[in-house]
């Protein structure tokens, strides 16, 4: 049995498996984001955003170690207020969590801070679609549409689609194929 | 044919390579890993699985050079916390670009070491590495989970 099989079983038959692979993710991805997110502001120090966020320095450092802090809703929004960004918290499957960690790079990681976020200060203005702070894709969804700013790097095409589908509301509908066979995210691709 | 510079050109790997301690006694990470609870054993695949792709190890999370340890050693630690523990990797990088060999894994409570002589085997490892008495096996990183 390959130790992904093994993994796959685990998942399926414990509750305390799930929150321990999803826990793992977490804990390594958001402190990595963080740390980012920080190398690429204009804080690049710990007490500067420190400061920015009104807390402790050893906080934050904390915030950056893998799995040292169990961080709230609550200290993330201060956290990415501070950085003049927004936060998306969803549920989602299984398979979009692998593409979401598979597809981070600490290297690449930035999203644009409010400021400079067109889509969402001036829309009409903008004239574009904005997605993942990197790809504008100009008259794809037509008018109307809503920007969306998704966490994540720059190189990421391959789910293009399923960002499509976020931003354009149907994430989580499902799917049919043509037989009327429901598909999930995975699927979704190779369909 | 003057000015003309010798320059060997190179790929620099996409991502960094993780490597195991083995000795005599065989593949003593993966012995420290079967150990592992579920929580910390996830953690570790995901640090290791994240922190591959980080090109400047200066960058990675919980990394810092072992303080009090001869320069020639460059022994590096990599933190991470599962159970309410704090549980340390040390390693040292290899001759090869983007190469890093974990020699030995541990957990601590300040100054004291589980297993307690972590830092003197560490030593050791890495010099019995450095004097080719220890080999190595590379740790194959999942992808698809």
């Amino acid at each position: 049995m390959s130790e992904r099989s093994k993994t796959i079983s685990r998942l399926l038959n414990h509750l305390d498996a799930r929150i321990s692979y999803i826990n793992a993710k977490l804990s390594v991805v958001v402190p990595s984001k963080i740390k980012a997110l920080r190398l690429r502001s204009n804080m690049p120090r710990q007490s500067d955003l420190a400061r920015a966020a009104n807390m402790q320095q050893s906080r934050i450092s904390m915030f950056e170690t893998p799995g040292a802090a169990n961080m709230t809703v609550e200290t993330l929004a201060r956290i990415a207020a501070a950085f003049r960004v927004g936060l998306i918290i969803d549920f989602v499957p299984f398979s979009r969590m692998l593409d979401w960690e598979n597809n981070y790079s600490q290297d690449t990681f930035d999203v644009i801070k409010i400021d400079n976020d067109m889509a969402f200060l001036n829309p009409a203005a903008a004239g574009v679609m904005q997605i993942g702070g990197y790809l504008p894709l100009s008259n794809a969804m037509g008018a109307g549409c809503r920007s969306e700013t998704i966490g994540s790097n720059a190189g990421a095409t391959s789910n293009m689609g399923q960002r499509l589908q976020r931003a354009t509301g149907m994430e989580h509908e499902p799917i049919q194929k043509m037989n009327g066979e429901q598909i999930d995210g995975r699927e979704k691709r190779a369909a | 044919m003057q000015n003309h510079k010798n320059v060997i050109l190179f790929i620099e790997p996409r991502y960094w390579s993780f490597f195991d301690y083995v000795d005599g006694g065989g593949n003593r990470i993966e012995e420290w890993c079967s150990g592992l609870s579920m929580e910390a054993k996830d953690r570790f695949d995901t640090l290791l699985k994240n922190t591959r792709k980080i090109s400047n190890h200066l960058l990675w999370g919980g990394f810092k050079f072992l303080k009090g340890k001869p320069k020639e050693e460059r022994i590096w630690q990599l933190d991470f916390i599962a159970d309410n523990k704090q549980y340390r990797l040390l390693g040292v990088f290899g001759s090869v670009r983007k190469t890093a060999v974990i020699i030995l894994g541990c957990f601590h409570k300040g100054d004291i070491y589980t297993p307690h002589d972590a830092l003197k085997t560490a030593s050791k490892r890495a010099k019995e590495l450095r004097e080719g008495r220890a080999t190595i096996h590379e740790r194959t990183v999942q992808d698809d989970i």
